[in-house]
């Protein structure tokens, strides 16, 4: 390593992705598997929560015995559905690809017919009654307290999520400690980030002294949060078949150059977690596979350089951390009328599911023996890239837990990355802007 | 299958959850002296009886007996016996008989009817009554005199036939040969034109002029009605059907669903195969929620949320069950999907194979069982037998039956409707795993049920979308057929109805027709020529609006003022009260005489005039539906009064009519263009001289060479007034819509861009292009979609040619997607003389797998694919699903010549002109092609893969077979890596939006996705990608494991 940093800190480091990585991929497998085997977990999860909330005055009832069983009021627990009609949907696309009348193009698609189901593996009802469908969506796993009213429909007098997991406790630091979070360098646009980039890399090695009182020799880990090569998609041209061969952008090829270079630079000085983000070169469906060491001739040969897949965990100085490059979130926006990227990144806590719109609306591999998503301990620090702007928030769970939210912005927007300190779990953005 | 812990002990069979009330609400009390009965009728029939004592007609023997069915207001079932009501008709008498000759001529005609039927009963009366009337015949002008005729009144309507005969024979009156005249209308009819009973209308039975039948009364109760009510035939109201009366009575519609567990590879067969499930959907009319959704299942089957499930231990116990559901139901209508031809006829089949006794009593009539019948009709395609099943007092109604009277499709199943009239896909289980499902547990049968429900449930919907049953209410009460009729019988009985009711009032008779075969030919609508081409003009268009009636009207064309030629001197008429018509046929004018024809069209049209206008301030949606459903009947039926005229195997064909109709078109078209072209001319004062370049039955496309939507539609405006003004009334032309622009093909094959106001177009238009010919790939159908929608919306016809030559060149590298090469054909027989590839195929997929081998009446899809030339195409088609899993090349060349050149070339014709066929089948586009290697046939077994280079495709050296790239290839790794990857994402991406598509069409995330709907576009693309993916993993993996390997 370079000299400036030669006295940073380190500190311990545990790679905690396993699960997102060491999965077979068998595309002969159906979505059936994930729901069933996410619901089985949830319902252990559950059952404390439902315990907690409601005591053991309602039996918990199976969907399709609640005709036979006829209580007064009684607690389901399964997945939701939630109908949307503006839902993007491929049939309608085949439709459209033969009509040239422009499609109207929706980027938000709740609308007010949107209706709500609960399912268990066998059966499925609609939810009426008192429930906010404007903040849920679709592969959330709840518990129902209500009643059935016949004809397939279930009165909701109130629900509960799996709500915070237990969390390990967070060990005493005695000094600041600081990990950087960056996403959406978008280096097809190369000219527009590299000034800020330039900033940001001599901030990193030392050269710039300190920024916003960041004692630079205490930063331990740089964390990308994916579309490193690219932000936006371009609008694929439209072929006669759905399978016919794509091809990659010569730009985006350049880019992943640039970005081997650039990681150089940066594995030099400082530990690097890179993810792979939506539009980077992986694989596109959750979770996003480690970037394959072919792309990196040059960075690779650091052992700093750490490939990771996205969503990621780990655990730095004790603290564990959890995140995505932030298509989850997108997702969750889309189909729900949550605002804030933030909020949705809580509600994710509490639903105790890293990306529950997976496989509806957001791509993930047709998991069949495990739901890697499901969170089962609660991180102390969860992040998600490429949103728009930075926000930060500290939550806490029922049982004390202290949770650190963090939305990383796009850095070819905003040129601001996040800084968190391990010791206080302390979050603050710093701008890189040249004026 | 059976992954879900089953816990059966929860479900003992028979053991009944929930059940909801199924029948009627209850009655009441009602009385006969205090209250009067009305309801709406829908089934109307006779039987033969006893006569019911105060009743006028005969006293003795037997009788025959009206019988209505019907619901009150309050949803009661009535069934109403109407008695004293006799069939008779009417023959032409000589000049010389009188009132005197009527007791003898009795006498005589009914010994002669009663030695004629030899019946073994001893009938004494089969001639009730003879009466001489007044009246003239329908068919030609011979003055304004009435004549005598005789009015034939016999005691049961099989005595009529044999009347009719010796009447004509001339053996009652001597050497005298009667013309007969409605012998041939049937007793339901003569009723309901005598007691101005129209289809479906409500009938009142006033106090104190009813009887009802109850346990104790003298005539038993004989149905399964609520209500059961005994009147005389000149006692009740038939009201019509406006205001109070054009309301529909709340009928209980059931539609419903069977599933048999048929063996492997056998369509199930009622002798073997059982009956396992029944799914019931009851809907009142015009309710919004279904009343009743139930399921009968063999063996347990776990809950369904949505409808109540009732289990049977043995397949004996679920249909009688049924049965008696059915009968407490009591519904007024049934429905479902192809239920004529399958559902009904295999429950009695299967019953009848089970010896249940009692099961088949399904309709109203305590005493009558319901029987199959099969009716054999001979079509240009071939013999098809058709099933029906009578269910007294209900009226079956297969919507199979009505979507393919009303739609013209592609394919019938309940898939393709759904998707085409619904716009919704919908799960199939192929009839093979539905076996496997039944034998499962309690859960993979809850499976099933919510299947069969499904398809109990697509057909009332339908019913409701494309709302047939109310048109139908209505097409019954404008034409006063019962509703029955219109599903059974063809066009004309509506006609013959509407033309025996003004009849009688107007004292016409209408002859019995024979048929006789006629050679007689007259010339149909011609057209003016089109000039072809591809305008960028906007073209108007000038309609005479309901332009064969008008004629009619105008002409005053009808059977009564019909004059044969040599009438004229011998009636002393003047030319000036004789209409000649271009066909050279003659007809007295209306000063003369009103015909009868122009009275009923009037009528007709001034009915549907009055219906638009209460439409327009009718809100409540129901009865807007109402009231639509009869303007549309009332114009169908303006229109369906030439056709019955000039059909040659018709009630009453006269080609002097249909004849002078078209001629008068012809002329009108043709002096329109004259007009038009005269008037609007530079040498008039106008900017540019008017060209009609086409002209068919009822419209002129003229284009009036202005470059404006606005002054086309002004001149389209003015030239129509001005044209309209001279032709007499009512006929008139109007201007309706531009095309902008207007591609014209071919006679009646044109396409257009539809505008009736200057702003916004309102629809594509096309006309004869192919795009719903069940021959063709869809792949056709979307690029001529594709191409028409270029040429008119974008008026980019660069562009369209571009686009086709893009899906040229996309067919020729193999780029198309399967699902869009399918073709589908029925299997109707084994061997068809000629050798067809459909045929041939199922040969091979029975060869293949036996279990699984298709049978007729089996849709089988498939592609056709690569083999060496000359190779005949029968041999070629191949299952597409078997193309799939083996790679086997498509015959591109097939496709580009058989199904898209003839399409193609014919709408570019006019726009690339002789050249259309050089530019878009043999230019540069059509160089490269993509070569596949399949995994099966001849040359497969001698070639060995070898592992190629990704980058260059060059073999890897011995050694390097598991590296991606080869040395040379190898700097240029982390493109290829890259390019690889890309391919990888996309197929993902297809993955997940397929399969969740396939979830929320399914209507589940936690069960498997079983749907085999090949009708479905995304069926074949989901094996695809799936394939595809497992291609690309093993590319991808090829470049080793993303981190590589730590060497310690």
């Amino acid at each position: 390593m370079k000299e400036s940093v030669a006295d940073r800190l380190s500190t311990d480091y545990k790679n905690l992705s396993e699960r997102f990585t060491k999965q077979t991929k068998n595309f002969t497998k159906q979505y059936c598997s994930i729901y069933t085997v996410r619901l089985g977990k949830m319902r252990n999860l559950l059952k404390n929560r439902i315990k907690k909330k409601w005591g053991e005055q309602y039996p918990i009832c199976e969907l399709h015995k609640l005709s036979e069983n006829d209580y007064p009021k009684c607690i389901v627990v399964g997945t939701l559905f939630k109908d949307q009609k503006l839902k993007p949907s491929v049939l309608k696309q085949l439709a459209e690809a033969n009509s040239l009348v422009p499609q109207p193009v929706y980027t938000h698609y709740t609308d007010d017919s949107d209706t709500l189901f609960i399912e268990d593996e066998l059966q499925r009802f609609q939810m009426i009654g008192d429930i906010d469908k404007a903040s849920l969506v679709t592969g959330i796993s709840c518990a129902l307290l209500g009643r059935d009213l016949g004809q397939g429909k279930f009165e909701v007098e109130d629900y509960c999520f799996a709500d915070f997991q237990p969390q390990i406790e967070r060990p005493l630091l005695e000094d600041d400690m600081y990990v950087i979070f960056i996403s959406g360098l978008d280096l097809v646009h190369f000219q527009k980030v590299s000034p800020s980039l330039q900033i940001f890399c001599s901030w990193v090695s030392g050269f710039f002294g300190n920024i916003n009182d960041i004692d630079v020799s205490k930063i331990v880990r740089l964390v990308i949060a994916g579309n490193s090569t690219k932000i936006v998609h371009e609008k694929i041209k439209t072929t006669m078949s759905l399978t016919s061969r794509a091809t990659e952008l010569p730009e985006v090829i350049e880019s992943v150059k640039l970005f081997d270079s650039l990681l150089l630079e940066l594995a030099q000085v400082i530990e690097v977690d890179v993810m792979p983000g939506e539009h980077d070169p992986s694989n596109h469906v959750l979770p996003q596979q480690v970037m394959h060491h072919c792309m990196f001739p040059k960075s690779m040969m650091y052992k700093s350089l750490n490939q990771v897949p996205n969503p990621y965990e780990c655990q730095i100085g004790g603290v564990r951390i959890l995140g995505s490059s932030g298509q989850p979130v997108t997702n969750i926006l889309g189909f729900c009328d949550i605002q804030e990227p933030i909020d949705a990144l809580e509600r994710c806590l509490k639903w105790s599911h890293i990306a529950p719109t997976a496989p509806d609306t957001l791509g993930c591999y047709p998991f069949y023996d495990n739901d890697p998503f499901v969170i089962e301990n609660c991180p102390h620090v969860m992040f998600a890239g490429n949103q728009e702007k930075f926000s930060t928030k500290l939550c806490k769970g029922e049982d004390g837990q202290e949770v650190r939210l963090m939305c990383i912005p796009e850095f070819a927007n905003t040129f601001t990355v996040g800084v968190l300190n391990l010791k206080n779990l302390n979050c603050i953005p710093v701008s890189l802007r040249i004026l | 299958m059976s992954k879900h812990k089953a816990d059966s002990s929860s479900h003992s069979p028979n053991k009944k959850i929930k059940v909801s009330t199924v029948s009627r609400p209850s009655v009441g009390n009602l009385s006969p002296e205090t209250s009067d009965l009305t309801f709406q009728q829908l089934e109307l029939d006779h039987y033969v009886g006893t006569p019911y004592p105060g009743m006028p007609g005969a006293q003795t023997g037997s009788v025959p007996i009206m019988r209505m069915f019907g619901v009150t207001k309050s949803g009661n079932s009535v069934c109403c016996h109407i008695h004293g009501f006799s069939p008779y008709f009417y023959a032409s008498l000589p000049g010389s008989f009188t009132q005197a000759d009527c007791s003898s001529f009795k006498n005589k005609l009914n010994n002669a009817v009663i030695a004629d039927v030899r019946s073994k009963e001893k009938i004494t009366d089969a001639v009730l009554m003879v009466q001489i009337v007044q009246g003239k015949s329908l068919v030609e002008y011979t003055g304004d005199e009435d004549l005598n005729f005789i009015k034939v009144t016999v005691a049961l309507p099989r005595f009529v036939a044999p009347a009719k005969r010796l009447l004509e024979g001339g053996t009652v009156i001597q050497s005298y040969y009667c013309s007969i005249f409605e012998s041939n209308v049937d007793i339901e009819m003569r009723f309901m034109i005598d007691t101005k009973v129209l289809g479906c209308s409500w009938i009142e039975l006033p106090i104190g002029k009813w009887f009802k039948r109850t346990t104790t009364s003298q005539f038993k109760i004989t149905s399964r009605c609520q209500i059961e009510a005994d009147i005389s035939w000149d006692n009740f109201i038939a009201h019509a059907p406006e205001g109070e009366w054009a309301k529909v009575a709340p009928f209980r519609i059931h539609s419903f669903d069977i599933e048999c567990a048929g063996r492997k590879g056998i369509f199930p067969e009622p002798n073997i195969d059982p009956v396992i499930q029944i799914a019931n959907v009851v809907k009142l009319y015009g309710a919004d929620e279904p009343l009743i959704r139930n399921v009968f299942t063999l063996n347990t089957c776990a809950a369904i949320g949505h409808a109540e499930v009732r289990c049977f231990n043995r397949e004996e116990e679920l249909l009688d069950a049924w049965a008696d559901f059915v009968r407490e139901l009591d519904p007024d209508v049934l429905t479902g999907y192809n239920i004529n031809n399958f559902d009904v006829a295999y429950l009695i089949d299967r019953a009848k194979q089970l010896k249940l006794r009692n099961f088949d009593f399904l309709g109203r009539i305590l005493s009558i069982r319901s029987v199959i019948k099969e009716t054999v009709t001979q079509t240009k395609i071939g013999k098809r037998t058709f099933k029906s099943v009578n269910f007294e007092g209900r009226v079956a109604y297969d919507m199979l039956m009505v979507i393919k009277r009303d739609f013209k499709l592609r394919s019938y199943t309940l898939n393709n409707v759904s998707k085409e009239i619904l716009g919704e896909q919908k799960e199939d289980v192929h009839y093979s795993i539905i076996t496997d499902l039944q034998n499962g547990d309690e859960q993979t049968r809850r499976r099933l049920a919510v299947y069969c429900i499904k398809d109990a449930d697509l057909p009332l919907r339908l019913l409701d979308h494309v709302k047939s049953f109310t048109n139908d209410i209505e097409m019954a009460r404008v034409t006063g057929v019962p509703i029955t009729s219109l599903l059974t019988k063809g066009e004309q009985v509506k006609v013959v109805a509407q033309l025996l009711r003004h009849s009688r009032e107007a004292g016409y008779f209408m002859p019995t027709h024979q048929q006789v075969p006629s050679s007689e030919q007259y010339e149909g609508a011609t057209v003016i020529e089109p000039i072809r081409g591809y305008y960028t003009d906007p073209i108007a268009t000038l309609d005479f609006s309901s332009l064969y009636p008008s004629i009619m009207i105008a002409h005053n064309l009808c059977y009564s003022t019909l004059l044969k030629p040599n009438m004229q001197n011998k009636l002393g008429l003047t030319p000036d009260q004789i209409t000649v018509t271009p066909a050279e046929s003659m007809f007295v004018k209306s000063s003369v005489r009103m015909g009868l024809l122009p009275q009923i069209l009037q009528q007709l049209l001034a009915a549907r005039k009055r219906a638009k206008a209460a439409l327009k301030d009718e809100k409540d949606p129901v009865m807007r539906a109402v009231l639509d459903g009869r303007q549309l009947a009332l114009k169908i039926s303006a229109n369906s009064v030439y056709g019955f005229t000039g059909a040659q195997v018709g009630k009453l064909p006269c080609l002097e009519i249909s004849g002078s109709v078209t001629a008068y078109g012809r002329s009108m078209i043709e002096q329109t263009r004259l007009e038009v072209e005269q008037h609007y001319s530079i040498a008039n004062g106008y900017e540019k001289d008017a060209k009609v370049i086409y002209g068919d039955t009822d419209s002129v496309m003229v284009n009036f060479q202005v470059k404006t939507l606005e002054r086309s539609m002004e001149l389209g405006r003015e030239a129509a007034e001005l044209i309209s003004s001279k032709f007499v009334k009512p006929i008139k032309l109007e201007f309706e819509k531009v095309y902008f622009p207007y591609l014209l093909i071919n006679k009646k094959r044109y396409a257009g861009l539809y505008f009736t106001r200057t702003d916004k177009y309102d629809k594509m238009d096309c006309k004869g292009i192919e795009t719903v010919r069940r021959d063709n790939c869809t792949l056709v159908v979307d690029v001529i979609n594709t191409c028409l929608q270029k040429l008119l919306i974008n008026r980019d016809p660069d562009g369209a040619t571009a686009y086709a030559k893009q899906v040229i060149s996309d067919l020729l590298q193999n780029n198309v997607d399967i699902s869009q090469l399918v073709i589908t054909k029925e299997l109707t027989k084994a061997d068809y003389a000629a050798k067809q590839a459909h045929v041939e195929l199922a040969k091979k997929m029975t060869k293949r797998d036996p279990g699984n081998a298709p049978k007729l009446g089996d849709r089988i899809p498939y592609v056709i694919t690569a083999a060496a030339k000359n190779t005949p195409a029968f041999q070629k088609a191949e299952d597409p699903i078997y193309v799939l899993e083996n790679n086997i090349p498509i015959d591109a060349t097939y496709y580009l010549e058989n199904q898209l050149s003839k399409p193609l070339l014919r709408i570019f014709q006019p726009i690339l002109g002789e050249n259309a066929e050089s530019i878009l089948l043999r230019g540069e586009h059509t160089r490269t092609k993509t070569v596949v290697t399949s995994k099966v046939g001849a040359l497969a077994a001698f070639t060995r893969k070898k592992e190629t280079c990704l980058g260059c495709r060059s073999v890897l050296p011995a050694g390097y077979e598991n590296e991606a790239l080869c040395a040379h290839c190898k700097p240029k790794e982390s493109t290829l890596y890259q390019q690889e990857l890309s391919h990888q994402k996309k197929l993902e991406d297809r993955f997940s939006a397929l399969y969740t598509e396939c979830q929320r069409c399914m209507g589940s995330l936690h069960e498997e996705i079983l749907c085999t709907s090949r009708d479905c576009p995304i069926f074949y693309i989901r094996k695809k990608v799936q394939m595809e993916l497992e291609n690309s993993q093993n590319r991808i993996s090829r470049f080793g494991e993303p981190i590589e390997e730590e060497e310690n």
